[in-house]
């Protein structure tokens, strides 16, 4: 399935950023919390290991950022993969049964859109302290909120369609028909949307990290990077330079990937 | 004459405060096809799938094989729909787009005869793609790979993959070009010669009902105006609306209007009174009960008896 | 008195791996007040035809040819030149009313519209016009209607609204796309009744395209048959009722059916279905479906000849 010329270039250059920062560590000696002292700060080099420089401690920005573009990955990607799978049965089970499951579950679904996430996240922070897995939940807990709008939308109109009718004359039950039927016929505008969610989640979680919530030291976010970078931006502006440009670069690609694969959806029969 | 295997009484269906069907009552026998005529907003289609409880049905009784299938659980009935079939208007909005022909046809196996092997499933669903006249290869490809007639095969061959007792065609050749109409009706004829399946075929095509049908039916505005035997209604139709039709569609004259609007309401007494050009004054009163007036021949009209003479 | 519209050897061509009907070297012309009736099975190309002709087909058809619309030619015309002729000089109505009407505006809206882009009038003066329009065609309670939304109105009144709007101005042609395909049998006989009157009032020359003989023949005063995107024959409609001269033309007359007589056992069809425009053949392309079709037929496509007062496409066509 291939798509627009641009989508393909930011295609290609989406698996490059997930291939080095998979790779990324063994090019380069250096360690995400080594600290060295003889380089506090310094400017990107070629000529010493620190290609993209070091940070206010000492550490080597070219891993660290590598790891952040990881963390940064793996979050968006494991988030985007659960809201996925629950967005989309919630909202084909809401939209194919309609009535009082419906009217309850959306309730359930507008409760939680309006919770004030940011103060929510705070209030978790103090009670339980700063880890990813306090991320993944706040994350999970709203990530899959849209995704069972849009399927719930999908799903009332494909009910109408005739072939739900005949799988049902067929004697095919609530399930099969769900499962079957209604979830592949609404997978174009899922998998659009699915895609937007990634850098979605990830810019929320770089937002969360640069809050200071979510990932903790000495692991690193493209967020937490940020950070870190904000605070030194007269004196040593590639600590904030670098992983904004990744991120940057991330969500951009991300984005045009979408784009590019919702025209592609579009032109099926 | 023997039992028949659905019984309908006075069946009715309502849509909000709209009556789409009211008062439905007739008999369908082993083998034998009737036809149901009537034009849009007749409420055929609703008919048909209110008999395979695919709509809500405000009232009145199915009796298939003495059963009320309005009164079952949904396992039973579910255990009813295999056979009980239905081909529908759309060929290609009737069928799964993201299924092959060969998926479409294996589902009504998969949930019913879940004990087949995966050979003895693929055998059955070879032949009947060869019986619907696609051939095998037609099992890996899409509907949209397909023409409308040939969808309408598909369509058919999933609705006889249980082998059903009853197959319900809802104007199954209205999508199709004039040119191949005739394919589909004529398998539909050898289906029925070949496996003895009653059939409820609706059309608004009175030229297609009359191939296929033993008995016709026919609808307006919701009510029964008219049933009678094949030869018999297209020869001396009694019903003023039946007239109307026929000479429509022969060409001789054209009907006294169009079919009022959904939005216009039904008058009262006579559902047909205000197009009828043999209304009287007791017309108006209520909507008059179908009579016999002549051997296995009803017509709901006051009139009727003058109107044959 | 020139034609309305002259066509000669359109050909269309789609670039982009669509399953669409080419058209091959189509030809044909239509003068004032005169009524051609296109027939052929979906997928012959002739909508495609008039769609092309006046540039309604997406960017990846190629279309060579030339189309002249009262002696101007008009293929491959810059759009502001088409969106003049069309609507006002030429209007087309389409199968689907439902489709072709803006479901969220009032019918009134939709047909003064026309009138007010093309004719500079005022919204009061087109709305008044519609309402005469609509009496015209015999809408019932025009006043009412006018005022309602497209899918208040049943699948025949929709299409007498399409067919208001496309005689607003007065074309000097208008272009019925498949008008009563969506309707009942019954309705059919009212539309095409209606186009008849129509047609005497106005003056307006027509194309009526359709798959079913029986509503061309009602209306058209000569008859064009395509099939797989090409012309295969082209006669007066007496003349091809009575005596068709192609094969294809005889088979479609036999598929029309028939109350008068006794029931048939068989429901009269064509066997097969049309060929797959992806895959062109070499020789006449109705040689499959053909009962009469023999070596040459497969081998050699015959060309468009004159027979009599009409053409036909045919090694042998049928005796006269």
């Amino acid at each position: 399935m291939s798509m627009n010329r641009g989508a393909m270039i930011a295609l290609w250059i989406l698996l490059g950023l997930v291939a080095l920062s998979l790779a990324g560590p063994w090019l380069n000696p250096n360690t995400i919390d080594a600290l060295d002292w003889s380089h506090v700060a310094s400017s990107p080099a070629l000529a010493n290991a620190h290609w993209f420089g070091t940070d206010r401690l000492g550490r080597d920005l070219f891993v660290r950022t590598l790891e952040g573009t990881r963390m940064s990955l793996i979050v968006g990607l494991v988030a985007s993969a659960v809201s996925l799978a629950v967005g989309v049965s919630y909202g084909a089970i809401c939209g194919y049964f309609g009535g009082r499951t419906d009217y309850w579950m959306m309730r359930i679904v507008e409760i939680l859109s309006g919770l004030p996430l940011i103060f929510f996240v705070i209030f978790l922070t103090v009670i339980f302290g700063r880890s990813e897995a306090l991320l993944f939940v706040c994350i999970g807990a709203v990530g899959w909120l849209t995704m069972a709008r849009i399927v719930r939308g999908q799903t009332l109109s494909v009910r109408r369609r005739e072939f739900i009718e005949a799988a049902v004359a067929s004697g095919a039950g609530p399930g099969r028909i769900i499962a079957r039927h209604i979830i592949p016929n609404v997978l174009g505008p899922v998998i659009v949307y699915a895609t937007l969610t990634v850098p979605q989640i990830i810019l929320f979680e770089s937002f969360l990290s640069f809050l200071g919530l979510g990932v903790q030291e000495p692991h690193a976010s493209l967020g937490t990077l940020i950070a870190e970078g904000a605070v030194e931006m007269q004196g040593a502006p590639w600590i904030l330079l670098v992983p904004g440009i990744f991120l940057a670069v991330l969500l951009l690609c991300l984005n045009i990937v979408g784009d590019g694969l919702r025209d592609r959806l579009a032109q099926e029969p | 004459m023997s039992e028949p295997l659905l019984k309908v009484r006075d069946l009715g269906v309502r849509f909000g405060a709209t009556t789409v069907l009211k008062d439905v009552s007739f008999d369908l026998f082993a083998g034998e096809t009737l036809g149901l005529v009537g034009e849009s907003g007749s409420g055929k289609s609703t008919l048909a799938r209110a008999l395979l409880r695919l709509v809500p049905v405000s009232g009145g009784e199915v009796l298939w094989r003495g059963r009320n299938l309005l009164g079952c659980d949904a396992a039973e009935m579910r255990n009813h729909r295999r056979e009980l079939q239905i081909v529908f208007q759309d060929p290609l909005s009737s069928l799964n787009p993201r299924m092959t022909a060969g998926q479409i046809l294996a589902e009504p196996l998969s949930i019913f005869e879940r004990a087949l092997s995966l050979r003895d499933r693929q055998l059955r669903i070879d032949a009947m793609l060869e019986r619907v006249g696609l051939g095998k290869a037609a099992a890996r490809r899409y509907p949209h790979e397909f023409s409308g007639g040939q969808c309408q095969r598909i369509g058919i061959a999933r609705a006889m993959m249980l082998n059903p007792t009853l197959l319900v065609c809802d104007e199954p050749v209205s999508s199709l070009d004039v040119s191949i109409q005739g394919q589909i009706v004529n398998l539909l004829f050898d289906l029925q010669r070949d496996f003895g399946i009653a059939m409820l075929f609706i059309s608004h095509n009175l030229a297609v009902v009359r191939h296929l049908s033993h008995r016709v039916l026919v609808i307006y505005r919701g009510r029964q105006v008219e049933i009678a035997p094949r030869d018999t209604l297209f020869a001396a139709p009694v019903h003023p609306y039946t007239r109307g039709l026929l000479a429509a569609a022969s060409g001789v004259a054209l009907s006294a209007a169009e079919p009022p609007a959904t939005d216009v309401p039904v008058p009262s007494g006579c559902v047909f009174r205000d197009r009828c050009a043999y209304r009287q004054d007791a017309c108006a009163a209520a909507q008059p009960n179908l009579e016999a007036v002549g051997p296995e021949h009803l017509v709901a009209c006051r009139r009727a008896r003058d109107l044959m003479s | 008195m020139p034609e309305v519209l002259r066509i000669e050897q359109l050909t269309i061509d789609f670039l982009s791996a669509e399953r669409i009907a080419a058209v091959r070297e189509v030809s044909l012309q239509v003068s004032p007040g005169e009524c051609l009736g296109i027939v052929g099975e979906s997928g012959s190309g002739k909508s495609q035809t008039f769609m092309g002709a006046l540039g309604l087909l997406p960017r990846s058809a190629r279309a060579t040819g030339s189309v002249r619309f009262e002696g101007r030619e008009i293929l491959d015309a810059p759009r502001a030149v088409l969106n003049k002729i069309r609507g006002s000089r030429l209007s087309m109505v389409f199968q689907d009313p439902m489709s072709s009407l803006t479901p969220h505006l009032r019918i009134g809206t939709q047909l003064a519209e026309v009138l007010v882009c093309h004719r500079g009038m005022s919204w009061r003066e087109s709305e008044l016009a519609a309402l005469r329009m609509l009496d015209r065609v015999r809408v019932p309670e025009s006043k009412r209607r006018l005022r309602q939304y497209p899918h208040q109105l049943s699948g025949g009144m929709r299409q007498r609204v399409m067919i208001a709007m496309g005689l607003l101005c007065e074309p000097a042609l208008m272009i019925a796309d498949e008008p009563t395909t969506a309707l009942d049998v019954t309705v059919q006989a009212q539309i095409i009744d209606l186009l008849r009157t129509l047609r005497h009032e106005y003056g307006t020359a027509f194309v009526l395209i359709s798959h079913d003989l029986a509503v061309v023949g009602g209306l058209a005063d000569r008859i064009l048959v395509m099939y797989a995107g090409r012309v295969v024959e082209s006669a007066a409609a007496r003349d091809l009722l009575r005596r068709p001269r192609h094969p294809y033309t005889a088979e479609l007359l036999r598929c029309v059916p028939d109350l008068s007589g006794p029931p048939l056992e068989r429901m009269p069809s064509l066997p097969g279905q049309p060929p797959d425009a992806a895959q062109p053949a070499a020789g006449c392309e109705f040689a499959p479906r053909c009962p009469f079709a023999v070596e040459l037929c497969r081998a050699q496509r015959p060309p468009l000849r004159r027979l009599g007062p009409g053409e036909v496409a045919c090694h042998f066509p049928l005796p006269s």
